[in-house]
C-alpha cells in the first residue's frame, strides 16, 4: 500500500489535530460531549472548552468520578469522549471502567495519552507499560495503539457509535506520518504496510514506524520483511495474523509496551492455538518506567530499528530449525 | 411500624431465605427510605420506567438490593412469586447486587464495588442540566460507603457544576463507626457546598416533609439527606446481632423474624 513514511517528523502533531477532530464530532453528533481530568493543556483543548462548555467538562483531577460520570451521561444519551494521561486513563481507575462502563454495558471512548515511552520526562509513574494488558482484558473491549495522527483522527471519528469501551493509546507528539491523509480505517481489520516472504514484523503503536525503518535495514541485508500494523491490538485481525504465520512461518512483534499482555503476547496467544510458530517479541521485559528522551528510552528499553533487525535475525535462525 | 414497612421487610427476609444469601441489617434500615423516594416523592411508575425524563433511583450500597425488590414489587414492577421461584439459582436475574444487565427499566445501575453508584448518578444529573430536563436523580449510599475515595471526588464535581438536581441520601446507620472515625457528615458535605438536611431515616412523614422541601430548590447546591436509621430495625435479633450484617436465614429463623417484624 501506499504510505506517507519518510522518518522525519509529522506535518501536523496529534495535539494540533486533536481539538479540531472533536469539534468535527460535535458538528456530526450533537450527543458527542469530553471530559477531561484537568489535563486540558496536553490535548489543547481549552478553547475547545470555552467555545462549547456544554460539551466540554473539566472534571478536576479526578479520573476515577470523571469514568463514573461519563457511564451516567451514556445512559441519559450522550456520547463521552474522556481524556487523562494512559495511566490515569487506565490503571488508575480500571474498577470503574470495568464495572461501571463494561459490565454495565456503556460506551464510554477512553484516550490515555502519552503512552508508555512517550511520557518521557515524566518518567516512571506516568510511564503506563500495561494499559494494553489491561484494557484488553475487559469484555469486548476496542484496544487501539495508536500509530500516527491520521489513523488516530480517523478512528475517533468512525469508531463514534461503538458500544463498550473503546480505548486509545496515543503519542501526543513527534509520532512520524505513516499514513496518506485519506486513508481508511476498520476496527478488526490490520493493514499490510510492506509485503515480504521471509518473515512478519507485527508493529502497533510508535513502534509501526520503528518496525519500518527496520524493515528497510533488513532490505539491504536481502531479508524480506513483510510490516503489519494491527490497527486494533483487540479486536486483533486474527485472519490477516494467522495468515502471516502460514506464508512466512515465523513473526517478530514490536510494541511500546511490556512484552506481556500486550501486541506479542496477543499474537503469541492467537498463532500458538492455531498455527504454532515462532514469535518473538520486541517490547519493555518487564520493567518499569524513567525518566528520559525519547531517544535515550528506546535505548534503555530496546526499541530502536536495530533490536528490531537482530530479533528479526534470531528469528530467521528458528525458522530455520 | 406501619403495615407496608413491615410488609416490605417481610418480602426482603423470604427472599434472602429463597436465595439463601442477603446484608438484611442494612436492607431493613434503608426500606423505608427507598418506600418513601417510590411511593410519595419521585416521578415514576411501570409505565413510565424506561422514559427518558423520568427521575432515577441508584443504589450505590449494592449490598442492599433486597431493599430495592420489595420496593418494586409493591409498586408492581416486579411480582414476588417470579422473584422467590428465580432468586438463588444460577442463572437468575436477580441477585442480592442489583444487575441492570438483566432488566429492561426498573433497575438503573450496577452494584457492587462500592463507591460506583454516586459519580454514575453525577453523570446522570449533568446530563440532565445539559439537556434541561426536569428529571431528578436519588442516590441512596451507605455511611461506610463514603470511606470511599469516589465519594468525595463526586461531592467535588456536583458542586462544582451546580447539580442541584442530585440528592444524596446517606442511609446512616453508623457502619462507619466500627471502621474509622468519619465525623460529622453534616459539617463535612456542607464544606463541599451541599444542601443537607437530617431526618429519621424510619419515619416516611419526616423523610417526605423533607425530600418534599428540597426537591425542586434550584438554588445550584446538590443536596443532601443524613438519614438516621437502625441496622436491622424493625427485627430486635437483627439489631442485637452483628451476625445479620451478611447472613440468610433458614426456615425456622425465616420464621422468628417474621415474628418480629409483625409484633414491631
Amino acid at each position: 500500500m501506499k504510505l506517507r513514511y519518510t522518518g522525519s517528523k509529522p506535518e501536523a502533531d496529534i495535539t494540533q489535530l486533536f481539538s479540531p477532530t472533536m469539534e468535527e464530532l460535535f458538528e456530526l453528533d450533537e450527543k458527542v460531549v469530553y471530559l477531561d481530568a484537568d489535563l486540558m493543556g496536553s490535548l489543547k483543548t481549552q478553547e475547545l472548552w470555552k467555545k462549547h462548555p456544554d460539551r466540554v467538562f473539566n472534571c478536576g483531577i479526578q479520573e476515577a468520578n470523571m469514568v463514573g460520570v461519563a457511564a451516567g451521561l451514556f445512559l441519559a444519551g450522550y456520547k463521552p469522549y474522556i481524556h487523562s494521561f494512559s495511566p490515569f486513563a487506565t490503571r488508575r481507575v480500571f474498577d470503574q471502567v470495568f464495572l461501571s462502563v463494561g459490565y454495565a454495558k456503556k460506551s464510554v471512548h477512553l484516550i490515555g495519552s502519552d503512552a508508555g515511552i512517550m511520557a518521557t520526562d515524566n518518567g516512571g509513574t506516568h510511564m503506563c507499560f500495561e494499559d494494553l494488558a489491561l484494557m484488553r482484558s475487559i469484555p469486548g473491549a476496542c484496544v487501539v495503539d495508536v500509530s500516527d495522527a491520521a489513523m488516530f483522527m480517523y478512528l475517533l471519528k468512525s469508531t463514534k457509535d461503538r458500544e463498550g469501551v473503546t480505548y486509545f493509546r496515543t503519542p501526543r507528539r513527534n509520532a512520524p506520518d505513516i499514513y496518506e491523509k485519506d486513508e481508511t480505517f476498520e476496527v478488526g481489520k490490520g493493514k499490510v504496510l510492506t509485503e515480504g516472504e521471509d518473515l512478519t514484523i507485527i508493529a502497533s503503536g510508535v513502534m509501526t514506524a520503528t518496525a519500518l525503518a527496520a524493515q528497510r535495514l533488513l532490505a539491504e541485508e536481502g531479508i524480506s520483511a513483510r510490516v503489519v500494523d494491527p490497527i486494533t491490538v483487540k479486536p486483533l485481525d486474527e485472519a490477516l495474523v494467522l495468515r502471516c504465520a502460514e506464508e512466512t512461518g515465523v513473526i517478530v512483534t514490536a510494541e511500546n509496551h511490556n512484552v506481556i499482555g500486550g501486541l506479542g503476547g496477543a499474537v503469541a496467544e492467537l498463532v500458538s492455538e492455531n498455527c504454532p510458530v515462532p514469535v518473538l517479541r520486541v517490547g519493555i521485559r518487564d520493567q518499569y518506567g524513567q525518566v528520559g528522551t525519547e531517544a535515550f528510552l528506546r535505548e534503555q528499553y530496546g526499541l530502536n530499528p536495530e533490536d528490531i533487525v537482530k530479533k528479526a535475525h534470531l528469528a530467521l535462525e528458528k525458522k530455520k530449525k | 411500624m406501619n403495615q407496608i414497612s413491615k410488609t416490605l421487610r417481610k418480602h426482603a427476609l423470604y427472599l434472602s431465605h429463597k436465595c439463601r444469601d442477603g446484608n438484611l441489617q442494612s436492607v431493613f434500615s434503608c426500606l423505608d427510605i427507598v418506600w418513601t423516594l417510590y411511593d410519595r416523592i419521585m416521578a415514576w411508575s411501570v409505565e413510565t420506567a424506561q422514559e427518558e425524563d423520568r427521575d432515577f433511583f441508584i443504589i450505590s450500597k449494592g449490598q442492599a438490593t433486597l431493599a430495592l425488590y420489595p420496593v418494586l414489587i409493591e409498586k408492581g414492577m416486579f411480582s414476588l412469586e417470579e422473584i422467590g421461584a428465580e432468586i438463588g439459582s444460577f442463572d437468575s436475574r436477580y441477585c442480592i447486587q442489583t444487575d441492570l444487565t438483566k432488566f429492561q427499566g426498573g433497575i438503573e445501575n450496577n452494584a457492587g464495588s462500592l463507591g460506583h453508584g454516586l459519580p454514575f448518578a453525577a453523570g446522570i444529573a449533568n446530563a440532565n442540566k445539559i439537556k434541561g430536563s426536569p428529571s431528578q436523580v436519588y442516590v441512596l449510599c451507605g455511611d461506610g460507603e463514603f470511606c470511599e475515595g469516589t465519594m468525595w471526588e463526586t461531592c467535588i464535581f456536583a458542586s462544582a457544576k451546580k447539580l442541584d438536581n442530585l440528592c444524596v441520601i446517606i442511609d446512616d446507620n453508623d457502619s462507619v463507626g466500627a471502621m474509622v472515625d468519619m465525623g460529622s457528615f453534616v459539617r463535612k458535605l456542607e464544606a463541599f457546598g451541599f444542601d443537607v438536611s437530617e431526618a429519621d431515616g424510619h419515619n416516611m412523614e419526616e423523610l417526605e416533609t423533607v425530600f418534599r422541601a428540597l426537591r425542586g430548590r434550584a438554588d445550584g447546591r446538590p443536596k443532601a439527606v443524613i438519614a438516621h436509621t437502625v441496622r436491622g430495625y424493625g427485627s430486635p435479633t437483627m439489631t442485637e446481632h452483628d451476625i445479620w450484617f451478611h447472613k440468610a436465614p433458614n426456615a425456622e429463623e425465616l420464621e422468628l423474624l417474621t415474628g418480629e417484624v409483625d409484633a414491631f
